[in-house]
């Protein structure tokens, strides 16, 4: 049956070619030569004119010089996402039959006139998305949102759609708790008024997993032929949290309705600043002194469980019933009055255990009888790096009279 | 099959010949390539828009955007799958339907481009049923006479994608075909 359609298939299209061909009237190589010399021409007086004008607005500089307003754009050799040379206006009429034919509208944007735009902003991801705006918003300075919503870095150009002309590329942040990302796609229509073709890829927000979800995009470069190139990664950038995210380029490209990543990996690997870390105490016994008060020595074990060395460094931290005393070894030194105490160490190498060694006191009367301990790594500034655990690490210590 | 050699016999040089000689100075090798792929072209994308006059707008606008570039396109490895390229994504841009309404205001003022009959054109009726990538995918088969890779290639989507598309175009039109021939019959 499918060679029978193929080949019923193969002689209906060879008779529409038949049917067709005589019907074609190609415009001819005289009028291609034409619309090219007539193009260059206006390109030549329209940067004159610009050269003219000390102070020009940007919209009538897109009008007169379209395409080439920001100067000849790096042509990728083999492809055909070349970046045009053609106008949109022409001011000499002529009556070759190409001369209806419009170049598209020059997409690009430069920062400055995208700081000050009115855009329309694809929608932001559910969690914290009531405080960022979207639809059509206007930017001032760079900014929307009363500045909770705001442009990042410099603008891309990329002839997404393939249509001859670039358009721009830009990185949206909003950060009303944490922050959330969206990469968009912004091109002019013929009236030279900003749209949105569409979005390159976001950010999956607050209800997005963490670990192997896009939660953070740092950067957005111009990639070969159209596409677009995106820095992700995996962690939700938020509030005490350490930058645990890694950076892994990903490649999209316009499918002519949406955008879809082309190339580059799909999933996030190992992570080195995700621990893997497993704590465990031994029993405490607390034997009663001669006064009445309770002493006894806690042991502690951490085991960095990953494959990587603990990032930063380790903060063990103990919860104790407050009118306890509690004296670490050397390595650790306790704030007094803290609850709980903590102290920081040093990473913990592959494999490898901590042990800290704890004298507890207890004044007399009846003991508490449980206690708990934690272990998470942490960066320069005390945030703390995630966990393969979730929940984080932490042990009861179970507390026995002696 | 021999489609590769079928889209040869399309050429028409003798009229694009006699254009050539009144016009500007000729670029090494645009004439003949533009000779060799206009009509071809032309004839895809009448096949994808179903209208003639604009397949062979979108077709001359490559053909310039090739020949404002033309010394990089000559020297690449395929030139013609470079216009192809710009035509179709010229077909399937934004830059097609904003064009729309100049189109349709230019054509009241001018003498229509002569279109085939519609009794010729039930096969671009029954593309036209077909969803855009199925359509995109069965024409570059069939009237381009691309391999699937090159297909994928074009239309950036793995290889299975275009077969799959493949699949369900033909099986689709050939149903629509035989329907009209046994309805005809």
């Amino acid at each position: 049956m499918a060679d029978f359609d193929d080949q019923l298939l193969a002689s209906a299209f060879a008779d529409f070619r038949d049917e067709v061909a005589p019907h074609v009237k190609p415009a001819g190589t005289a009028a291609a030569h034409e619309t090219v010399h007539r193009r260059h021409r206006v390109r030549l007086i329209a940067a004159t004119t610009l050269a003219a004008l000390v102070v020009a607005a940007p919209v009538a500089a897109y009008a007169a010089i379209g395409g080439d307003s920001h100067g000849p754009p790096a042509v990728p050799g083999d492809s055909p996402s070349a970046t045009s040379t053609d106008v949109t206006a022409s001011p000499a009429p002529s009556a070759s039959p190409t001369d209806t034919v419009s170049a598209a509208p020059d997409g690009r944007i430069s920062k400055a006139d995208l700081g000050k735009a009115r855009l329309d902003i694809p929608t932001w991801p559910k969690g914290f998305d009531d405080g960022c705006p979207t639809g059509s918003v206007k930017f001032t300075d760079g900014k929307a949102g009363n500045g909770i919503e705001a442009l990042q870095g410099d603008p891309v150009f990329v002839d997404v759609d393939h249509d001859g002309a670039q358009e721009t590329v830009v990185l949206v942040s909003c950060s009303p708790q944490g922050s959330d990302y969206q990469v968009v796609a912004l091109d002019r229509d013929t009236t030279g008024k900003i749209v949105t073709l569409g979005k390159v890829v976001g950010s999956a927000g607050n209800t997005g997993k963490q670990g192997s979800d896009i939660m953070t995009i740092w950067a957005v470069q111009a990639g070969d032929n159209g596409q677009v190139r995106v820095d992700v990664g995996e962690y939700r950038p938020c509030c005490e949290s350490a930058q645990a995210s890694q950076h892994q380029w990903r490649t999209y490209g316009w499918n002519g309705n949406q955008f879809t990543q082309t190339d580059g990996p799909t999933t996030f690997g190992a992570n080195p600043n995700v621990t893997d870390l497993a704590i465990t105490a031994d029993r405490l016994t607390m034997t009663k002194q001669g006064d009445g008060s309770w002493a006894g020595t806690l042991r502690v074990t951490i085991h960095n469980a990953a494959t990587f060395a603990t990032p930063g460094k380790l903060r063990f931290a103990l919860s104790i019933d407050e009118s306890w005393q509690a004296q670490p070894g050397t390595e650790c030194s306790f704030t007094p009055g803290e609850n709980p105490l903590a102290c920081t160490l040093p990473s913990i190498a592959v494999g490898a255990n901590r042990v800290l060694t704890i004298q507890l006191t207890a004044p007399a009367g009846p003991l508490n009888t449980r206690g708990t301990v934690y272990a998470n790594a942490v960066d320069a500034n005390g945030a703390g790096y995630p966990d393969r655990k979730s929940g984080g690490v932490s042990a009861t210590v179970q507390v026995v009279q002696g | 099959m021999g489609r590769k050699g079928s889209v040869v016999t399309l050429i028409d040089g003798g009229t694009l010949e006699s254009l050539s000689d009144s016009g500007p100075p000729r670029s090494a090798g645009f004439e003949e390539f533009y000779a060799a792929y206009f009509r071809p072209l032309t004839i895809q994308l009448f096949a994808y828009t179903g209208d003639l006059a604009t397949a062979q707008d979108m077709v001359q606008e490559a053909f310039c955007r090739a020949l404002a570039r033309w010394k990089r396109v000559a020297d690449m490895d395929d030139p013609a799958a470079w216009v192809r390229r710009v035509a179709w994504n010229l077909a399937t841009s934004r830059w097609r339907r904003t064009r729309t309404a100049t189109q349709f205001a230019r054509r009241q003022r001018e003498e229509h481009v002569a279109a085939p009959s519609p009794d010729r054109v039930a096969l671009a009726q029954a593309l036209s049923t077909l969803p855009a990538q199925q359509r995109r995918a069965v024409i570059l088969h069939y009237l381009a006479d691309l391999p699937i890779n090159d297909i994928a290639r074009q239309e950036g989507v793995a290889e299975g994608t275009v077969k799959s598309w493949l699949h369900r175009g033909r099986a689709a039109l050939a149903a629509q075909l035989t329907e009209k021939e046994n309805y005809r019959g």
